[in-house]
């Protein structure tokens, strides 16, 4: 009797959940099409242009200057999403705790310059760091300086566009998880007799943990693959993988090789991203 | 290792100058229970709040074993709590959420492993220790978090509803082992609830809250007894009302007339003049209900009505009674000798005056 109530109540149940699922069927196409297709198209083309075989591959692996990029592209990455981490979760912390009406104003404030685009706002730090530009003006002015100096085509002028254009994208999902801390934990932990850097230590850190690492995941991927930035306040020694791709392909015409670049930045970032998973998954637990 | 806790006229108000706790002053003795029982937002958890520190009084002291704690951040005042949603640490484990407050305190590692397992045994739960507390059942979630609480042996344990989320059944037995408990470790325990059946069980004493101030404090017992005005009797167990006019008033004693002309003898607790309207309280089980027929017809204190409703409890049955002035719930226990009777019955109900409890009506 009961099983066959029960059972009158699960079929329509399993029905709408099968309905709900049809909602994601038009991004599911549109993901095949113009995601999943011309990749898989691109991967195809490493190991088959301009002739079937491992060349393109070889060719990486003999010239060290493209492992190199590579390296490099990585270790600019790991700054990045380390300086945007640690320069992020205070402001996702401040976040929680102000007045609903200030936090309000700061996360408009920490999205007004999604409204440009990067391309746009990588182009005004061009005009403040320029050498005829603001910052150099203000310097000249003020006599601290006699000359214009050069603030551009610096590894670190790359490395704060590229904090300062990235930082949202941290900012947004570790407040959502501080935002999910239970308070009465953080008290709980302060009655049992945690003073304040403890009850960060044990509790807030620990239960933090997930979104941080999520927040820097996203930051990781955007950078190993970040090009207009790099491409145009770096200096010649800022070269990005991302950038050689491009120059394989608007350059070379060399599609066979541009694409043997691609499929590997493809996988080192897929090797990053399972890496951090795993990590993150481990950290929570570890306090 | 118990000690005592004094709130001397403690005030909590909002900068929009609303009161949550007007001047409340309450002694627990050490080794007792007292219960803070008030409805909700009546300013009993704030005044928790208070005492573990969380939130500070604008006015008036806190007092623990004599030493003033008003200005002692909660981490430094050495009291257990138990929260209303447990409050347990998601990402430890039983034997790391137990373990927290004596990791907090530096004792040995030896020391750590044999308070929390004594703990855990304490709470009937040495067989978890290494589980996470979401695969643990909510009564074992808040016997963690009574664990977790006694286990650095605090002078005093706040608990803030802490059974408001278990099942009638489940909270009875964890009601019984927590008095059994408190006696054994000796324990000071302010609890909060606003279930009074629960305040009567586990309490020796009971502090009834109303509008952030305590109105009336004491033993269960008196406190049932002795209400001393309308809101601790209509909060406190189970209450008839009858509105009428004060007729006489001498001492303690009351003649109220109702509406109907007939009159009752009753008890009052506070002087008032004739003429004023008034209601007497009666608990069910202190109305005598007898058949119509029957020769108790000439007593003092009578009231006629009919059977309206008749409700089996178990080992008692409630008659709702209708009679011209209102409506009666009266409570029988079953005895043999006890007459049962039927929807529609005329009875006659006798009450004595002395448990007619007469309040100005408010």
């Amino acid at each position: 009797m009961t099983g066959a109530v029960r059972a009158g109540h699960a079929a329509p149940h399993a029905r709408r959940r099968a309905g709900v699922g049809l909602l994601a069927l038009p991004l599911l196409i549109m993901l095949a099409v113009i995601y999943v297709c011309p990749v898989g198209a691109l991967l195809a083309d490493s190991f088959t242009d301009p002739v079937p075989g491992l060349q393109q591959y070889r060719r990486l692996i003999e010239h060290p200057v493209y492992l190199e990029v590579l390296a490099r592209t990585f270790r600019l990455a790991v700054i990045v999403t380390m300086a945007t981490a640690a320069i992020g979760f205070p402001v996702a912390h401040y976040l929680t705790i102000a007045r609903p009406a200030v936090a309000r104003i700061a996360l408009g404030l920490l999205f007004v310059p999604f409204w440009a685009s990067t391309v746009v706002r990588t182009y005004a730090l061009m005009v403040i760091l320029g050498r005829t530009g603001i910052l150099n003006g203000a310097l000249l002015w003020a006599g601290i300086i006699f000359r214009p100096a050069q603030f551009l085509f610096h590894t670190a002028t790359v490395q704060l566009a590229m904090i300062q254009i990235l930082l949202p994208f941290f900012v947004l999902p570790v407040y959502a998880a501080l935002r999910s801390i239970d308070a009465s934990l953080l008290q709980a932990a302060d009655g049992l007799g945690a003073p304040p850097w403890q009850v960060f230590r044990r509790i807030y850190l620990p239960l933090s943990l997930p979104g941080l690492f999520a927040g820097a995941l996203i930051v990781f991927v955007f950078c190993f693959g970040f090009f207009i930035t790099p491409a145009l306040l770096g200096g010649r020694r800022d070269i990005t993988i991302a950038m050689l791709i491009m120059a394989q392909f608007e350059g070379q015409l060399d599609w066979g090789f541009g694409a043997a670049l691609s499929t590997l930045l493809l996988g080192c970032t897929l090797v990053g991203v399972l890496v951090m998973l795993r990590l993150g998954r481990k950290q929570a637990l570890l306090f | 290792m118990s000690a005592s806790l004094v709130l001397d006229r403690v005030s909590r108000f909002y900068p929009d100058g609303t009161h949550a706790v007007r001047s409340l002053s309450l002694s627990v003795p050490p080794g007792r229970i007292v219960t803070m029982l008030g409805p909700s937002g009546s300013g009993k958890t704030t005044t928790l709040k208070m005492i573990a520190g969380f939130d500070q009084p604008n006015s008036g002291s806190i007092f623990l074993a004599g030493r003033d704690i008003s200005c002692i951040p909660p981490h430094a005042r050495n009291i257990g709590m138990v929260f209303q949603t447990y409050a347990l640490f998601p990402h430890m484990t039983v034997f790391e959420n137990v373990a927290f407050p004596l990791r907090m305190r530096r004792r040995s590692r030896r020391e750590i492993e044999a308070a929390v397992h004594e703990a855990l045994a304490l709470v009937h739960l040495d067989g978890v220790a290494s589980r996470l507390p979401r695969q643990l059942s909510g009564g074992q979630q808040q016997r963690v978090a009574l664990a977790r609480a006694i286990v650095f042996r605090p002078p005093l344990l706040l608990m803030d509803e802490p059974l408001g989320a278990l099942d009638r059944q489940l909270r009875k037995s964890v009601q019984s082992e927590l008095k059994r408990l408190q006696r054994q470790l000796d324990l000071t325990i302010v609890y909060v609830t606003h279930d009074q059946e629960e305040a009567m069980f586990l309490s020796d004493e009971i502090a009834i809250v109303q509008n952030g101030a305590i109105v009336q404090c004491g033993p269960p017992e008196a406190l049932y007894d002795a209400p001393a005005s309308m809101f601790v009797a209509g909060f406190l167990g189970e209450s008839n009302f009858i509105g009428g006019i004060l007729a006489e008033a001498a001492a303690d004693q009351a003649l109220v007339t109702l509406p109907g002309g007939r009159q009752l003898q009753g008890k009052s607790a506070a002087p008032m003049l004739a003429g004023q309207a008034v209601s007497i309280m009666i608990r069910p089980e202190k109305l005598q209900v007898h058949a119509a027929s029957s020769t108790i017809e000439t007593g003092i204190n009578l009231l006629h009505g009919r059977i309206d409703l008749v409700n089996f409890l178990g080992g008692a049955i409630e008659y709702e009674i209708d009679i011209d002035a209102a409506r009666l719930t009266a409570r029988v226990y079953l005895r043999a000798s006890a007459t049962a009777f039927a929807i529609g019955d005329p009875v006659v109900l006798q009450m004595a005056p002395e448990d007619c409890l007469v309040f100005a009506a408010p």
